[in-house]
């Protein structure tokens, strides 16, 4: 009953841990490690993306049968992230450290709270609605690139 | 099935509603600050003394509720989907009661003149009615139960017990109805104010916002699970041991066992804090650390004051004025705190909300930290601090001391005050920006 939400959030918290280490170099003045951290949060935070946009989204739009509402506002969190990161990637390339600790405060912020609604809300509806066809939908989530 | 009617997960109010309360509550701290400077060491002499009675309502009323009912509206709609159905209308009236009501608290107990009551009364009740109707259809509606919205329910069911019997027994001094002995309606009052409304509301605000706001771990399923649910459960015992069985052992045996339930949550969090995975420093974090440190202090003054109540019979008028200034600073300071993260967050998410939605990138919309600045939280939570200690010293050692406390702390809100202010001066001027960069708005027709 529980898998989608176990799985996705799962990601969450490994996106959450690699977040604080860029920080945590970045508020160090460590540029080269904390560089190499944050692209490295960056491709997994997108791959993450990518596997609810193209996998987990329209799976549940479909038994909506429409686009609007709930997935509709998680894609336009997404996009502010997105924002967010090229802002931070600008921040990395100048070595500006304060703005980087700025921006990523905002994005921590900002990541938590959509986060929550996805754990609390949007997962656990995707549970109960896509229960029958759930080892299906992982294994899709799974095989996004 | 699927239902979503009720879940819109961005419906929240337009910013103006929630910001007018957090800009006001610290103006209310300044006024507390003001009573406790014109009133000096008379304002430590009892729990009963008007000036007291003043500033207990300046702070609770004014500062912490203001806060509290404007970050209700605001996390309804962003965390369970469920805003406040006309939420721009009875939020507008409830900001001006709350002022008008505060105020009127405020000077009735200061001039002793019944006719302020009354403009108290009146404006509360104006201002809550339409309140707890919008915000119990809202709490009521909402599909996925979490802890947070159990808390939730539990905390404006013990608001409105807070406003009644207030209510009540103001009525009752003014003359329009008759209660015998205010005491212990009086001390109802306050336990479903602090015990309840106060404390619920930051524990269930807490589940979401310490792993949010600080990258900790979850509180235990545990802890969530049951601990609204006690103190709630607990506080309807002890209210009708009250009333029907008015012992004083048992009754103190029982909030012992709420109080216990704070303890636990304070340590707990404590914990939360020790385990973060955020490594960065975070300047509100101080904030948070010494309100949880005061929780348990307050805790175990509570305790010895009762069980070495025979012992302690020459000071128990200091023990009590102790435990309520350091619960009434705790809950201050983690509002404080709070209100550093909220108000920038959300000038940030409106405002790149509207700039993606208008696909105007040549307006740069300013980060957290451009809002508002680490060392101003810095220097504001010192002063904080300092007028804190100095005010529980005034208690303890020598009334004099709150001279220099209440000027502290009239700074501190003040600088509050400007640091927020601030935010929302640079909201407006980004959000000007935006307008212009889209363009004239096209007419209709």
């Amino acid at each position: 009953m529980s898998k989608i939400t176990e799985t996705m959030t799962a990601e969450h918290r490994q996106c959450d841990a690699s977040f604080a280490q860029a920080e945590e170099c970045v508020a160090a003045d460590d540029w080269d490690q904390g560089g190499a951290l944050y692209t490295a949060f960056m491709n997994e935070t997108e791959h993450h993306f990518r596997k609810e946009e193209e996998v987990l989204f329209p799976q549940f739009e479909q038994l909506m049968g429409h686009a609007m509402g709930p997935t509709q506002v998680m894609k336009a969190e997404h996009a502010q992230m997105r924002q967010l990161f090229q802002d931070m990637q600008a921040a990395v390339d100048e070595r500006d450290k304060d703005r980087y600790l700025g921006l990523s405060e905002t994005l921590m912020i900002l990541m938590q709270q959509h986060n929550m609604k996805e754990e609390q809300i949007l997962y656990r509806m995707a549970d109960q609605a896509l229960a029958a066809n759930a080892d299906n939908i992982l294994q899709m989530i799974d095989n996004v690139e | 099935m699927l239902n979503t009617a009720n879940l819109s997960l961005e419906q929240a109010p337009p910013i103006s509603i929630p910001f007018r309360f957090f800009l006001t509550a610290p103006l209310f701290g300044l006024l507390a600050g003001l009573l406790m400077l014109y009133y000096g060491p008379d304002m430590v002499t009892s729990r009963w003394s008007p000036a007291t009675l003043a500033l207990t309502h300046a702070l609770t009323l004014g500062v912490m509720s203001m806060v509290m009912c404007g970050a209700m509206m605001q996390m309804l709609p962003v965390l369970a989907g469920s805003p406040l159905p006309r939420v721009r209308e009875v939020g507008t009236v409830l900001h001006l009661a709350m002022i008008i009501g505060t105020l009127g608290l405020v000077l009735g107990f200061i001039s002793s003149d019944g006719r302020w009551f009354g403009v108290a009364l009146s404006a509360l009740a104006v201002g809550f009615a339409p309140f707890f109707v919008a915000l119990f259809v809202a709490l009521i509606r909402v599909k996925v139960l979490s802890p947070t919205i159990l808390g939730m329910r539990f905390a404006g069911t013990a608001l409105l017990v807070t406003i009644g019997l207030g209510m009540l027994v103001l009525m009752a001094r003014v003359g329009w109805l008759e209660l015998g002995n205010p005491v212990p309606w009086v001390d109802t009052h306050l336990s479903w104010g602090l015990v309840g409304w106060v404390g619920l509301l930051l524990v269930s605000v807490a589940y979401q916002v310490v792993p949010m706001f600080h990258v900790t771990p979850e509180y235990p399923e545990w802890l969530r699970g049951y601990l609204t649910k006690g103190l709630f459960g607990l506080l309807i015992v002890w209210t009708l041991v009250g009333a029907v069985w008015p012992t004083v052992f048992y009754q103190d045996i029982l909030m012992l066992l709420s109080l216990g339930c704070y303890v636990l949550f304070a340590l707990q969090t404590l914990k939360l804090f020790q385990q973060k995975r955020r490594k960065v420093k975070d300047a509100t974090l101080l904030f948070w650390r010494v309100s949880l440190v005061g929780i348990v202090l307050a805790v175990g003054l509570w305790a010895v004051m009762v069980l070495f109540s025979d012992q302690l019979s020459g000071y128990l008028t200091t023990f009590v004025l102790l435990i309520g200034a350091v619960v009434l600073l705790a809950a201050v300071a983690v509002i404080n705190a709070m209100l550093y993260k909220i108000v920038p967050f959300l000038s940030w998410f409106h405002l790149q909300h509207r700039q993606l939605a208008l696909m105007s990138f040549t307006v740069s919309v300013p980060h957290m930290k451009a809002f508002l600045a680490d060392k101003h939280v810095k220097r504001q939570s010192y002063l904080w601090l300092a007028s804190a200690l100095l005010l529980l010293l005034a208690i303890v050692v020598d009334g004099v001391l709150i001279y220099p406390g209440a000027l502290l702390f009239v700074i501190a809100n003040l600088y509050l005050f400007i640091n927020l202010a601030l935010i929302y001066r640079l909201y407006r001027q980004v959000s000007g920006q935006l307008d212009e960069a889209a363009g004239p708005t096209p007419v209709a027709g």
